[in-house]
């Protein structure tokens, strides 16, 4: 149901404030609204800065972290650690970045030295120290690279400008050489040499052998590992504080919620307007009254015309099915609340879709696991929750049709769908026809609660006794069908001397009665749809049967190797045709109330309610809070 | 020879299976081209959605797949006309006649066809329902919604194809 909304006006001092803001926040039972046309100024970009390192770290930290699958622990803290400034938090954030940063720079560098590295290694059988290379006065020494193929050749060449020549090292198809010859001779033997291909190389002159330089290098390289190795334990061990970071990003969250919140300020008082819901009225109070003794809370009614948001109270059941209605529309505050028959619905269809019994259990398992492990909140609890009840419808209808993983193991109760098609087409039809005539019920009881007397005979229960009285029309015992049809001629009678009520020619009245009459088109249209619950549950009994099928063809001459290919193709089968199943089933179950019952009374288009709150995003429940 | 041509072909068809089963062909066929037509254009379109948002994969996988199911219509179909014959299970084959072929053959055509078209057609709205998501993530449920009601007409084919199989 839909909570009746009331507005609050909280005055208080200045210096009050702040602690009644928090108040409010911890016990989250007022939306603050703005009363006038103002922008928030608070200053928050700490917060946001804050927030945005928090998000660095926590991808950094992220990658350091064990993962545990799906498995996810419970995330509960005290108020009192909430709360507390500790130092430790922002450091962290310091120090993940720190490390971070100092690990990427030290892989450059590594990277750099190893290029060098790979620069001298083909100089490293030089046994003199760099500098000592050029020191002959009358002769040039000279260092390069010739193509393997033309070794021979060039050392030919060197010779015979009387050079004297080693050659020190060879790798693919270059070849290290070193070379001497006349200081007049140099030019010329360059560039023959070049012919040849030969390329120049001058090394750096340094008091150095070449494999000293290289010892130094990778000595360095090898330091620089250790260091990673370290600064990788440093961010491992700051991981497993990952949730002191958590904890900053929610407690700057909450903060941020406390200083945008809209608040009236003048010179000495502080004026708070907001929403709260009307069962609440008294934590309100409550809240207020801890903070500060000087206070003035007046609860008012809407006024006419205002945006009052949505608030829903719901039991266990009907709140699982609540994000169905959302993703739609939220519900209005003139609108009945559509989700305990919505609810209803959707869990009898969904699981004749499904069908299947094995399959229901199966699917009440996964998802009990799943929020068993993964703890999920908000909208995906709710959706998890939700499938978890229509497996027990899936069971249900699974027992009525006989379905086990696609198996019949008894007679069926109400029909085998593969043969018995037309009447599983009946039986999807009533239930649409019954769906539909609940939707102008609700309609009706919403008109009836606003004192639309008229409006719900006239134009829900027309409608209503339309579709009975064909209904019982069908019926086969005299009786119940004369009844039907006189239930069913009433309501083309209502129809069509009241649907036109509203226009004031006596022709134009008759005209929107016939009008009105000619919608039942668009309401047979609407019944029909609901034949998909037939198709959908008979492709998934069909593949299922297929599936079977299939192993069966491997176990028929019983073998350890047949067996296997047989148990795999029913876990992969079985698991495929559940997994469409359910996509089928979710899509359509949804259009089913969007299109063809929401259609008949619901408007919807309301903002939810959100109170002033902690907006936690990762703590899961904080403990010992006290207002 | 001419004769001989004559009398294969008019041999094949007044063979009652073989036109039953040229029918569940063509419903597996064509609705599977339509549906790998149709998940292909789907998968681009999510595949360039997710190379920048991936934390949307939920929400397009679901996109990406509906076009997906005609092919799975066209399959039962093809099942229930492959039992009618008595096929599956390596059983024998129940010979029936020509008319009775050419009716499964007609039996197997309204998936068949709206099979490959819907498919493709649903696509096309899918492709513009990913290209929301992407934009508004809180509105894939209306985006789903809109993609699923194209497919009422390929359910409406199967289900005419189902009674048409059954009744006959």
């Amino acid at each position: 149901m839909i909570v009746p909304m009331k507005k609050a006006q909280i005055v208080v001092l200045k210096e009050d404030k702040e602690k009644v803001l928090k108040n409010l926040q911890k016990s989250a039972v007022m939306m603050l609204i703005s009363s006038e046309e103002k922008e928030i100024t608070a200053d928050i970009s700490f917060e946001n800065e804050t927030l945005k390192k928090v998000e660095e770290s926590v991808k950094i930290l992220n990658n350091y972290t064990e993962k545990k699958g799906l498995v996810r622990e419970e995330f509960i803290v005290d108020y009192e650690t909430f709360t507390s400034k500790n130092p430790r938090r922002l450091e962290l954030l310091e120090l993940t970045k720190e490390a971070n940063q100092r690990i990427s720079d030290l892989k450059a560098e590594n990277e750099s030295l190893k290029a060098e590295v790979s620069f001298y290694l083909p100089w490293k059988n030089l046994t003199i120290k760099l500098d000592e290379i050029d020191s002959p006065k009358l002769a040039k020494i000279n260092l390069g690279f010739v193509p393997a193929s033309k070794v021979d050749g060039a050392l030919e060449l060197i010779s015979e400008y009387g050079g004297d020549f080693e050659v020190l090292y060879s790798q693919g198809s270059e070849t290290a050489v070193i070379f001497s010859c006349y200081i007049d001779d140099e030019a010329s033997l360059l560039k023959d040499l070049t012919n040849l291909g030969f390329s120049k190389v001058s090394l750096p002159k340094l008091p150095l052998t070449t494999s000293e330089i290289i010892d130094e290098k990778e000595t360095k390289i090898k330091e620089n590992l250790s260091e990673i190795e370290k600064l990788n334990q440093d961010l491992k061990d700051y991981s497993n504080e990952i949730k002191e970071i958590l904890l900053l990003a929610d407690k700057l969250e909450s903060e941020k919620a406390l200083k945008t919140a809209p608040v009236n300020e003048t010179h000495s008082a502080v004026y708070l307007v907001g929403w709260v819901r009307s069962d609440q009225l008294d934590l309100l109070k409550k809240a207020v009254a801890k903070a500060t003794p000087d206070y003035d809370l007046a609860i008012m009614d809407p006024e006419e015309g205002e945006v009052v948001p949505t608030a829903l109270k719901n039991n266990k059941f009907v709140s699982a099915f609540e994000p169905i209605t959302e993703m739609f529309s939220i519900p209005s505050i003139n609108d009945v609340d559509p989700n305990p028959i919505m609810g209803f619905w959707y869990w009898l269809i969904f699981g004749m879709m499904m069908g299947d019994a094995g399959y229901g259990v199966v699917l009440a398992i996964l998802m009990a696991l799943l929020i068993k492990l993964t703890k999920p909140k908000g909208t995906t609890y709710k959706m998890f929750k939700m499938f978890y009840y229509g497996a027990f419808a899936t069971i249900f209808w699974g027992i009525m049709f006989s379905s086990y993983f696609g198996y019949q193991l008894h007679k069926p109760i109400l029909l085998n769908p593969q043969i018995d098609i037309m009447k599983y087409l009946v039986v999807s039809i009533i239930v649409g026809a019954l769906h539909i005539i609940s939707g102008f019920l609700v309609k009706a009881y919403g008109d009836f609660k606003d004192g639309r007397f008229v409006d719900a005979i006239f134009d829900n229960f027309a409608w209503v006794f339309f579709l009975m009285g064909i209904g019982l029309y069908f019926i086969p015992n005299e009786m119940v069908s004369k009844v039907g049809l006189a239930l069913a001629i009433t309501g083309v009678v209502l129809i069509v001397f009241t649907h036109g009520r509203k226009n004031k020619n006596i022709f134009a009245k008759l005209g929107g009665g016939l009008y009105s009459l000619y919608n039942s088109v668009n309401i047979f249209s609407d019944i029909l749809s609901y034949s998909r619950i037939l198709a959908l549950s008979l492709s998934s009994a069909i593949i299922g049967m297929v599936m079977n099928t299939l192993a069966e063809l491997f176990t028929q001459n019983p073998s350890v190797f047949g067996i296997i290919i047989a148990a795999v193709i029913y876990i992969i089968g079985h698991a495929f045709n559940l997994a469409m199943g359910l996509l089928s089933a979710y899509v359509h179950d949804s259009r089913l109330q969007y299109i063809e019952f929401f259609s008949k009374f619901y408007e919807g288009g309301g903002v939810q309610f959100k109170p002033l709150s902690m907006n936690l995003k990762h703590i899961d429940k904080i403990e010992k809070v006290e207002i | 020879m001419i004769t001989l041509i004559l009398q294969e072909s008019t041999s094949i068809f007044s063979n009652g299976v073989f036109i039953a089963i040229l029918g569940a062909g063509l419903a597996v066929l064509l609705s599977g081209i339509g549906s790998a037509i149709g998940v292909q254009m789907g998968g681009r379109a999510a595949a360039g959605v997710l190379s920048e948002k991936p934390e949307l994969f939920g929400k397009m996988i679901v996109l990406q797949a509906l076009p997906g199911t005609q092919g799975i219509y066209g399959f039962i179909v093809a099942i229930l006309v492959i039992m009618k014959l008595g096929l599956l299970g390596g059983g024998t084959v129940t010979p029936i006649d020509a008319i009775e072929g050419w009716k499964l053959f007609g039996a197997c055509m309204p998936i068949a066809i709206v099979g490959l078209i819907s498919a493709i057609i649903q696509a096309k709205t899918g492709v513009s329902a990913i290209h929301m998501t992407a934009k508004q993530p809180e509105a894939s449920a209306r985006a789903i919604t809109m993609v699923a009601l194209v497919e009422t007409y390929a359910i409406l084919a199967l289900l005419a194809s189902i009674l048409l199989v059954q009744g006959l």
